[in-house]
């Protein structure tokens, strides 16, 4: 599928019109909401692909002991609220005609889901940071991101 | 203690407890120090079950501790789906994190992240959030025989799932046992994997030590240096970096 602005601010309009209504767009018209959320998910993952050295440092920093486990979910919890508010921000823009040319960046799939992951292993670990299980699943997430990057 | 055939009865009892839909359980009355009213402070310790014998208790792990019944634990019974559990020492322990998304109090913190008062108040708050979520105009539940959380890892469970399509807030419980489990707010990629798949939260493998390294796929652009460098327009400049390096 080639992306298309056009459509997507149109399916956002459509969106919004349910929305106004108190409806559901996924329950009113499942289809259409999904190719929205296709196209949304080309924006998020865009978000994060230009954020990406962030979480980079941010694991060095766990990994390398200069920041706790505590320190260091709070900060993935935070990063990811961040960047969920920029989507928003931008899709807002994006619906109102505000932006010009928007195109997906096709290397921002190399690290799909990386995030989501990351905050719900920091989620099922609250509290409970300081072992070798968490440690290890880091180094590991850390690696693959590496490796990713590498691959640019 | 009662004994049948030499196995402690307790512990028939909470096999059947998770095999089955859950309840309060009335043998599990509460230790005389639990306040019977809620109050505040994030200290509070979680306190063994007077059915319960100290031995049982002492061997639970911290997680299978936070499931302990409390006596303001909430049931969640709708005709056709799962009965649901929303424990109360659970709910304590997930408010801080997860509080501002079922309409407490918050401060957000210099990296972002929200936090709420950890209390008992706050703890039952969010738990009457999470039991009115089947009664919001657009909720959803996922409880199909596929529906998973954290799919693909070491920590997956058959779960259901209440989504709120409106705030994209999810209320997670474990299908097994029917306690809850956690609460957040649904990227759209984890939006959309939960309405394909049925699973979410799995990080498709990221922290598993199997290297993810997904080709592009879906969506595919027209790429040409000008859009890659200048495609974005930014909504916030401490948010977006427009450079695309």
């Amino acid at each position: 599928m080639t992306y298309n602005q056009q459509r997507h601010v149109q399916l956002l309009k459509r969106s919004q019109d349910f929305k106004n209504q108190g409806k559901s767009f996924y329950k009113e018209s499942p289809e259409e909401s999904l190719e929205l959320s296709s196209y949304n998910i080309a924006v998020e993952e865009k978000i994060f692909w230009q954020h990406r050295y962030k979480v980079d440092e941010l694991m060095q920093d766990f990994l390398n002991r200069k920041i706790d486990g505590q320190e260091f979910c709070d900060q993935v919890f935070g990063l990811r609220r961040n960047l969920m508010i920029a989507r928003n921000k931008f899709l807002i823009q994006l619906g109102a005609g505000e932006v010009k040319d928007f195109q997906p960046d096709p290397r921002s799939k190399k690290l799909s889901g990386f995030l989501d992951g990351l905050f719900c292993y920091c989620d099922n670990s609250m509290e409970d940071y300081e072992n070798d299980q968490f440690f290890n699943a880091m180094q590991n997430g850390f690696l693959n991101f590496q490796k990713a990057l590498n691959e640019e | 203690m009662c004994q049948l055939s030499g196995i402690d009865a307790f512990t028939i009892l909470r096999e059947l407890g998770r095999l089955n839909a859950p309840t309060v359980d009335p043998r599990f009355g509460l230790n005389p120090t639990t306040p019977s009213r809620p109050g505040s402070g994030s200290t509070l310790q979680i306190t063994r079950p007077t059915a319960m014998p100290h031995q049982e208790f002492d061997g639970l792990t911290k997680e299978d501790r936070r499931q302990v019944p409390h006596h303001h634990d909430k049931i969640i019974d709708v005709e056709g789906h799962p009965r649901l559990r929303v424990g109360f020492w659970q709910s304590r322990y997930k408010v801080p994190d997860h509080g501002s998304l079922h309409g407490l109090p918050y401060s957000v913190k210099n990296n972002g992240g929200t936090k709420t008062e950890k209390s008992d108040d706050t703890a039952l708050a969010m738990m009457q959030s999470i039991e009115d979520m089947p009664h919001r105009p657009n909720a959803i539940w996922f409880d199909q025989d596929e529906a998973i959380y954290q799919g693909g890892t070491d920590r997956a469970f058959l779960a259901v799932y209440i989504f709120d399509d409106d705030t994209k807030v999810v209320a997670v419980f474990n299908k097994q046992t029917g306690n809850f489990v956690t609460t957040c707010q649904l990227t759209e990629k984890q939006e959309t994997e939960l309405k394909g798949t049925h699973n979410f939260g799995g990080g498709e493998g990221w922290f598993s030590g199997k290297v993810n390294n997904l080709p592009p796929k879906g969506i595919t652009s027209i790429n040409s240096f000008e859009n890659d460098v200048m495609g974005i327009t930014p909504v916030d400049d401490s948010q977006i970096d427009n450079s695309n390096n």
